[in-house]
């Protein structure tokens, strides 16, 4: 499995299981980036309250994010939301359509609370860009250390991640992945991806002056190039969905190969220490016999 | 210079054979002590002459050898950042395992990657020449693991973008 | 150990041994340099220099000349600089690049038939070329108590290396493995 799941995988599980089987439920769930959503029936068995907890959500609102909700989940949006959390969704299990492709498409879009909330930032930089417009630089904390900042100019939306790499073997790994990210152009069939940029440390031009810059070795910025045939009407979903996930994806891969590291490293250290112990003699014969019929053993 | 891995590994396995003479000897200076002398370095006249055999700038193999013990010490090729890293991860993973591997030291000499001591117990307990093949192997197996494991760290990386930048297009 | 004491076989007797063998950390020299006590110790740094400096020139006279087992020969001839006396710097480096030059200079097919020169001139000489040629791989530099230890690694390029291990190989192809322990044995350090 080497792309990420945008939709969160438990709730689609869940709802499935509940929307044909409602019982008392009280779950919580984490996705990336420090999400967390609750599943509970407080009122009653047939009336689930989906609740998402999501730090950045205040800056979201700025950019429109209640909008886009209200867009999609209409009725099911609560006006406020439970205490601390910031979203609630009402979903009235015996309202549910029948249908069973409308009743994935439901759940399906549940499970995308997160994609939609933080969606608004990248459909406001598409339409301006659409329009001719540019915008200011939006820039959203949405973990504790990293930062993404989404900006449309006049040819092009930019969206750039500034990533904190915690130990210096994740920095040496990612920047092994990130070149090729950057290097990945050359190839034919990749010419007409997003163009990717990286720089460690010092912040591309589009961020200089942005207040809250960190200056450490350990921190990476990765900037994608997005033109308009990425945010076109067909593509324009897709496209939001797997950009947001850029970062736990290649976090997630530096992951990956140490891991994969280690067990290359024990299986060698085995073969090590098989050839040393070819070095042993084989132990001498421990039993032996007298004439007259005694054993005796030698140590 | 690909082909002084031949002269390389058969000028150590020679100089390794002359070195690893031991005996048992016990310390001189502190009474009813054995210490490798190697480590202890208290009497000038156990020690023989340390010797150096490189192959270039960025590998050698140093061999201390004593009366009792023979202390021999690898740098290791590094030529970029990954594989320094991978190199220091290596090394760090079996020195941390250096009990279950007996001639292993855990710290290696300043200025080297790894360390091997060798004492005149385990040349009563093991086969000197089944030894000398170990560290050789050792050597060579280490270079080898190091580059294949940069390998495949490029390999995943170049598939990773392709996939994740493919997405955009299909 | 000491192969020249010109004393009478007893004379160890009348040593005094704790004020000859050194404890760790003073003159490194201790009691055990006995053997550098002969020609070596006896010419001052200056002299050893000058001698080396000589000897160098020599040397690659007759590198010129294409007689490279006499070029050798005369390079590993004493006196040498023994010993880790940092004001022995110069006379080392000298004379570790009179050994050298004519060991790089060598094509390798003809290195076994030197070797053999050597050897039928005087087995000696292939044990202190051997000495020489390790002291090549190690890099030029004086370190504390003759341990080869990381301040003084310059290290060595990849030909010399190359060129090194070969003269190693035909070394120990005549002399045995013999060759390398009397290296490793011998006090005198280069």
């Amino acid at each position: 499995m080497i792309l990420l799941e945008y939709a969160n995988r438990i709730i689609i599980e869940t709802l499935r299981e509940r929307f044909s089987n409602p019982i008392t439920t009280s779950l919580n769930i984490a996705d990336f980036d420090g999400v967390g959503y609750r599943l509970s029936t407080p009122e009653s068995k047939t009336l689930l309250v989906v609740s998402m907890r999501m730090p950045c959500f205040g800056e979201l609102l700025q950019y429109g994010a209640m909008d886009v909700l209200r867009r999609e989940y209409g009725s099911m949006l609560e006006a406020t939301p439970e205490p601390g959390f910031e979203v609630t969704l009402k979903v009235d299990i015996e309202k549910v359509p029948q249908d069973y492709s409308d009743r994935e498409a439901l759940i399906r879009k549940i499970a995308l609370l997160k994609r939609n909330a933080l969606a608004a930032p990248f459909e406001q930089a598409f339409d301006a860009q659409i329009d001719g417009r540019e915008t200011p630089l939006m820039a959203i904390h949405y973990r504790d250390t990293e930062v993404f900042y989404v900006k449309a100019g006049t040819d092009r939306v930019t969206v750039i991640f500034s990533t904190e790499f915690k130990e210096e073997q994740d920095r040496i790994l990612g920047k092994v992945f990130l070149q090729e990210f950057v290097d990945a152009r050359r190839l034919p069939q990749i010419q007409n991806a997003p163009q990717v940029l990286y720089t460690n440390r010092d912040p591309p031009l589009e961020l200089r002056g942005q207040p809250g810059l960190k200056d450490s070795e350990n921190i990476g910025y990765v900037t994608f190039v997005l033109f308009p045939r990425h945010f076109s009407k067909e593509k324009r979903e897709d496209t939001i969905s797997k950009i947001q996930l850029f970062r736990d994806y290649l976090h997630y891969h530096i992951k990956c190969s140490k891991s994969y590291m280690h067990s290359r490293m024990r299986a060698r250290v085995a073969e090590f220490l098989k050839v040393l112990n070819r070095a042993k003699p084989e132990p001498v014969n421990v039993e032996k016999k007298t004439i007259a019929g005694k054993t005796f053993k030698r140590s | 210079m690909a082909n002084t891995l031949r002269p390389y590994l058969t000028a150590v396995r020679s100089t390794l054979s002359a070195a690893m003479c031991l005996d048992n000897f016990s310390s001189q200076v502190v009474e009813r002590h054995n210490k490798p002398e190697v480590e202890a370095r208290m009497s000038k006249e156990v020690l023989l002459a340390p010797v150096v055999i490189s192959r270039n700038e960025n590998e050698r193999v140093l061999i201390e050898a004593s009366v009792n013990a023979v202390r021999v010490s690898i740098k290791i090729k590094q030529a970029d950042d990954p594989e320094r890293l991978l190199c220091h991860k290596f090394t760090r993973f079996l020195t941390q395992r250096a009990e279950s591997f007996v001639v292993l030291r855990r710290k290696p000499v300043e200025g080297y990657d790894i360390s091997f001591l060798i004492t005149n117990v385990h040349t009563e307990q093991m086969y000197k020449h089944k030894l000398v093949d170990f560290i050789l192997q050792f050597m060579e197996d280490v270079d080898k693991e190091i580059s294949e494991m940069k390998l495949s760290i490029n390999a995943r990386a170049r598939i990773v973008a392709e996939t994740y930048l493919g997405q955009f297009i299909n | 150990m000491s192969t020249t004491t010109s004393a009478s076989p007893n004379s160890y007797r009348k040593l005094d041994v704790d004020n000859v063998a050194g404890g760790g950390g003073d003159d490194d020299d201790g009691g055990f340099d006995a053997g550098a006590a002969d020609a070596a110790a006896s010419l001052s740094p200056r002299e050893l220099e000058q001698t080396a400096n000589s000897r160098l020139g020599d040397v690659r006279g007759l590198i010129t000349r294409g007689n490279v087992a006499a070029a050798i020969a005369l390079a590993v001839e004493e006196p040498l600089p023994y010993g880790e006396r940092p004001d022995l710097k110069a006379a080392k480096d000298l004379a570790i690049s009179a050994v050298i030059e004519p060991l790089t200079a060598t094509k390798t097919a003809d290195i076994p038939n030197v070797v053999k020169q050597l050897h039928q001139q005087n087995p000696e000489l292939l044990d202190r070329l051997m000495k020489f040629v390790y002291r090549g791989m190690a890099g030029s530099g004086v370190g504390p108590a003759g341990v080869v230890g990381p301040g003084n690694i310059t290290g060595v390029t990849g030909q010399t290396a190359a060129a090194l291990l070969n003269w190693h190989a035909a070394i120990v192809e005549v002399g045995g493995v013999g060759t390398i322990a009397r290296v490793l044995t011998d006090r005198k350090i280069l």
